[in-house]
């Protein structure tokens, strides 16, 4: 989804009509900063000055500033007006790890745009407690390119995180104006469990099969090629028969080491904090990616049968950080 | 915005324009000032760059010495002018102070505060002087100062030094239409609204109340413009420009003062003759009271008044240049007999100028007429070998005796006061009147520009039937002073030529021509820049049809003349829209434009083929023109061929669809 603040860019070929349909509107509101108001102040001051002391070239001051903070405004708000904000899916994260949410602004104008600071925050605001300290993005954007940045935010939990409210902001070119627009972007990021608990894989699971068992095997001894299923790890593709033009073939190992390992709650039954367990399981999930262990998952309501490779780790991941979750 | 301290480049912003907004001052301030200002400001760049940690650490030490320091400096300068209030006490305040911000300041908030102080030091800077150059310069400072503004918000350093500067100036180009509409329509009132304090004037120079020898020939070593003059018709002769000043009645043989108030507050009567004469007079600003025109002023102009004996006064001190519009005629005859009036006019110091009085009653023996003795005198004055210098000798014990049969050499000063005390002497009413006489023609505007240099002081006797009337004893003993001006009888005063070129004459006229040209600019812009107060917003006004135009009338035309600007700006800011580059990608966007006129738009997804033949399949009257389009568009674009430019540019011109209505 995608925001335009203010108004919409009039594209040449006249074509906008198209992008109207998929944009929403959003209004961009200025204010005087503090230093803005000084400023005035500072103005009315002179204008005393001018008329007490009669002097032409004290007028000429005071309403070349006046003048000037006039356009100030104006490009104040034009800095940010005309903007296109979208975002997309960001990368799923750990928890604890710093989730990156993209945003896309896109500048269709001629002209460059200093300074933006996003930032974001809760829409619930206490009056009068104070509020965390937020991390801010800045930004500049080419006159007629996008841009995309990247706000952080630091998980603490795992589950689905949403980005809340983006206010962007801008004070260039004097600092004397404020101009600022919201963006409520509906992503979210997926957050893993933190990968905690014990480095020791679950001896009581570990099952010995034979190797014609299904699509299992082991990586000690080769022992012929099959053809590729969806799914297969990458690095057991037999790429040289694949050079051969012999089609995509898989490499299949047999052998005692050959193992496969199923994570159940059985597993983790010693640890009794719910968010604990599912660390433990992620951890376990990643050790046995690295130490290519055919591995499958079987928690509450899920079963994932055993497998290997990067589509299944992120599947066991995915069920795993959305376990309890809704969605 | 993120809060940020000030890093080495904010800082060298802010010392740059600080330093350029004071530096007009420093000739002005006691020397330690701008010295003080300058080591402030270099400490506060120095001293974090090379001891970061003593900055940092210690700033207990720093609050201290700052401390004192500044206490000092408030000290030194209450030492220095004896006082804390006034216009030079508080700029060198604030000269002082504004280093001493920028010293201390490490915030955000700092650096607004110095960039505000820099701008009032522009300000003070005006109380000095408005001219053309000066304003250039702080015209500059403020496109440092705006510069600095912008970096301080260009929060990634974006921007190179030169879009900086081309920004700032960029935002205050687009502030000048916005600037002219509020100094032309913002409603002007008469200041001052609080005492100005009393030095806000010091330094003009001009005629006085009253007249010691030395005081005008001081004057005559001065080239400054006293005033200008444009006259309606043509500009009359040199020997007839005599603008009437002060009018002095009371001597103690050496000082001439205005005396006591004249006897009556109404003008006396006065019955004018001939053609009368307009001209407008542009006065620069000399803090006293008085109005020269021409003699004789007819009606006083508004704000001003004629005393009885025809000086013409404003009613408060001319503390900014200003501009009346005055009639005059040339011929006229002035005053009633008035008892009190003659006697103040005859009145001579006691015991004083035995020499002279026994040469007066000489006269008045030898003649008994006053018309006879008065051409008796003038007589004597033209064949007595009268020397007219600004260098007379020293006269110590009786100036007049001294001046009249001694010396014999005097300025205009000792002309007109020893003869106003001959006449006395012999019985004839007379007083002293000074102003200016005669005036530079500036060929380039065609108006009169009369400088202090023309100072001038003559005399003015009362003969029964005649009135007063004008006797220049300085006219009679040196004519070419009054006839071709002061500049023909006084080589010091004649053009300063540029070293080497005195005798070249070509070069002598083109000087002459150059500095004509240059006074004609500051005339124009005294009078409509630096003149334009209440008077000419109201004349201005006049001239576009509002004749009488009240503050709220004034107010409402700001507004209205204030959005259209602002609306126009910001048109003219917001339609940047990216035009393509390319001429052909140009073109073919006009006829998409033409296409979507017809109800077939371009889609998004849709490049040049897939969308000539969807608009082909329902529009088969211009299918063929689609078609050749298309393919020189295609041509060019992606084939490179430029030739077809010429054609595809003239395809696009004469296509035009008919809109047709499917039913």
């Amino acid at each position: 989804m995608s925001v335009v603040l203010e108004r919409l860019p009039v594209d040449p070929s006249g074509r906008s009509g198209v992008l109207s349909n998929q944009l929403k509107r959003q209004r961009v509101y200025i204010f005087p900063t503090l230093q803005g108001w000084l400023y005035a102040l500072m103005l009315v001051v002179m204008l005393l000055g001018a008329i007490n002391y009669n002097n032409s070239m004290a007028y000429m001051l005071c309403f070349l500033l006046a003048s000037l903070g006039l356009v100030c405004m104006i490009h104040t708000y034009r800095n940010l007006a005309g903007l296109i904000l979208s975002s997309t899916t960001p990368k799923p994260v750990f928890a604890e790890q710093q989730a990156l949410f993209p945003i896309q602004i896109d500048n269709r104008l001629s002209l460059a745009r200093y300074s933006i600071q996003i930032e974001s925050y809760k829409t619930k605001k206490l009056l009068f407690r104070k509020r965390e300290p937020r991390h801010i993005v800045s930004v500049s954007v080419k006159a007629g390119k996008p841009l995309t940045s990247y706000y952080p935010v630091m998980t603490t939990e795992r589950g689905i995180l949403k980005l809340e409210r983006l206010k962007l902001s801008t004070n260039f070119p004097l600092g004397l104006f404020s101009a600022w627009a919201y963006f409520e972007p509906e992503f979210y990021c997926l957050v893993y469990p933190a990968p905690k608990g014990s480095k020791q894989l679950p001896q009581n699971v570990l099952h010995k099969e034979n190797v014609d068992y299904g699509m299992q095997s082991g990586t000690d001894d080769f022992s012929g090629f099959r053809k590729y299923r969806p799914g297969d790890p990458v690095n057991s593709i037999a790429w040289k028969a694949f050079a051969r033009e012999q089609g995509l073939l898989v490499k299949q190992f047999s052998g005692k080491s050959s193992q496969t390992l199923i994570l159940n709650w059985d597993a983790v039954s010693y640890i009794n904090d719910l968010e604990s367990r599912l660390s433990q399981l992620c951890y376990w999930v990643l050790l046995a990616e690295e130490f290519s262990i055919q591995y499958g998952l079987e928690i509450p309501e899920k079963i994932i049968g055993p497998g290997l490779g990067a589509h299944h780790k992120k599947y066991c991941l995915e069920t795993l950080a959305r376990y309890g979750k809704q969605k | 915005m993120t809060k940020r301290e000030l890093n080495i480049n904010d800082v060298l912003w802010l010392a740059i324009g600080v330093a350029s907004a004071s530096f007009p001052h420093w000739q002005r301030l006691p020397i330690w000032i701008p010295i003080l200002h300058i080591g402030l400001l270099l400490a506060r760049i120095y001293i974090p760059l090379r001891l970061p940690l003593f900055w940092k650490n210690k700033k207990t030490n720093i609050n201290i010495v700052r401390l004192v320091l500044m206490l000092g400096g408030v000290f030194s300068i209450y030492g220095n002018y004896g006082t804390l209030a006034g216009r030079d006490v508080g700029v060198a305040l604030l000269v002082m102070l504004a280093a001493f911000k920028v010293f201390e300041s490490k915030s955000k908030r700092d650096y607004y505060i110095c960039t505000y102080l820099g701008y009032f030091l522009i300000i003070t800077n005006f109380f000095y002087s408005q001219t053309i150059p000066t304003a250039v310069y702080m015209m500059v400072v403020i496109i440092v100062m705006t510069a600095g503004l912008i970096n301080f918000n260009d929060t990634e350093e974006k921007l190179t030094l030169l879009q900086r500067f081309k920004l700032s100036s960029t935002l205050l180009i687009q502030s000048i239409p916005i600037l002219l509409v509020l100094f032309i329509l913002f409603p002007r009132i008469n200041g001052p609204l609080w005492g100005l304090p009393k030095d806000a004037h010091t330094g003009t120079t001009g005629i006085d109340d009253q007249m010691s020898p030395g005081s005008i020939s001081k004057l005559v070593q001065s080239r400054e413009v006293a005033f200008r003059v444009t006259f309606e018709n043509e500009i009359p002769e040199q020997s007839s420009l005599y603008w009437r000043g002060p009018v002095l009645w009371q001597t103690d043989g050496r000082k001439w003062i205005t005396g006591k108030s004249a006897s009556g507050r109404e003008p006396a009567p006065i019955e004018f003759a001939g053609e009368a004469l307009r001209y407008d007079v542009t006065i620069e600003p000399t803090n006293k009271r008085w109005l020269f025109g021409l003699e004789m002023v007819s009606t006083p102009p508004e704000n001003t008044y004629l005393t009885h004996d025809y000086q013409l006064k404003t009613r408060k001190p001319l503390q900014a240049r200003k501009a009346f519009t005055l009639t005059s005629y040339s011929t006229y005859t002035l005053g009633s007999k008035s008892d009190s009036e003659l006697g103040r006019g005859l009145r001579l110091p006691e015991l004083n100028h035995p020499k002279t009085r026994e040469f007066a009653s000489k006269l008045r023996d030898e003649f008994k007429e006053p018309a006879l003795i008065l051409d008796a005198a003038l007589d004597w004055l033209k064949q007595g070998d009268f020397i007219y210098t600004l260098q007379p000798p020293l006269m110590i014990e009786d100036m007049v005796d001294e001046f009249l049969f001694d010396k014999r050499q005097g300025f205009c000063e000792h002309f007109a006061s020893a003869f106003t005390i001959l006449m006395r002497a012999a019985g004839i009413p007379a007083r002293v009147v000074t102003g200016y006489q005669g005036g530079e023609i500036n060929p380039v505007g065609n108006y009169l520009i009369v400088r202090q240099y023309d100072a001038h002081a003559w005399t003015e006797v009362w003969l029964e039937n005649k009135g007063w009337i004008r006797v220049d004893p300085t006219a009679i003993a040196s004519p070419t002073r009054i006839n071709e001006g002061i500049e023909n009888v006084i080589p010091e005063a004649i053009i300063n030529m540029p070293l080497g070129l005195e005798n070249n004459e070509t070069a002598m006229r083109l000087w002459q021509r150059l500095r004509n040209t240059v006074d004609m600019v500051n005339y124009q812009w005294a009078q409509w820049v630096l003149g334009y107060g209440p008077d000419r917003q109201k004349l201005f006004m006049k001239k576009f049809g509002f004749s009488s135009i009240d503050w709220k009338q004034l107010t409402f035309t700001l507004f209205i003349f204030l959005g259209t600007i602002i609306a126009v700006i910001a048109a003219y800011v917001f339609n940047k829209t990216p035009k393509s580059t390319e001429p052909a990608k140009m073109y073919y966007d006009i006829f998409c434009k033409k296409l979507a006129k017809t109800g077939t738009p371009r889609k998004a997804y849709e490049g040049p083929i897939d969308f000539a033949k969807r608009v082909s399949k329902s529009r088969q009257d211009i299918e063929s023109e689609i078609k050749k389009i298309t393919d020189l568009y295609i041509s060019i674009r992606y084939y490179s061929n430029n030739k077809n430019l010429l054609q595809f540019k003239a395809a696009i011109k004469s296509f035009s669809p008919k809109k047709i209505t499917t039913s």
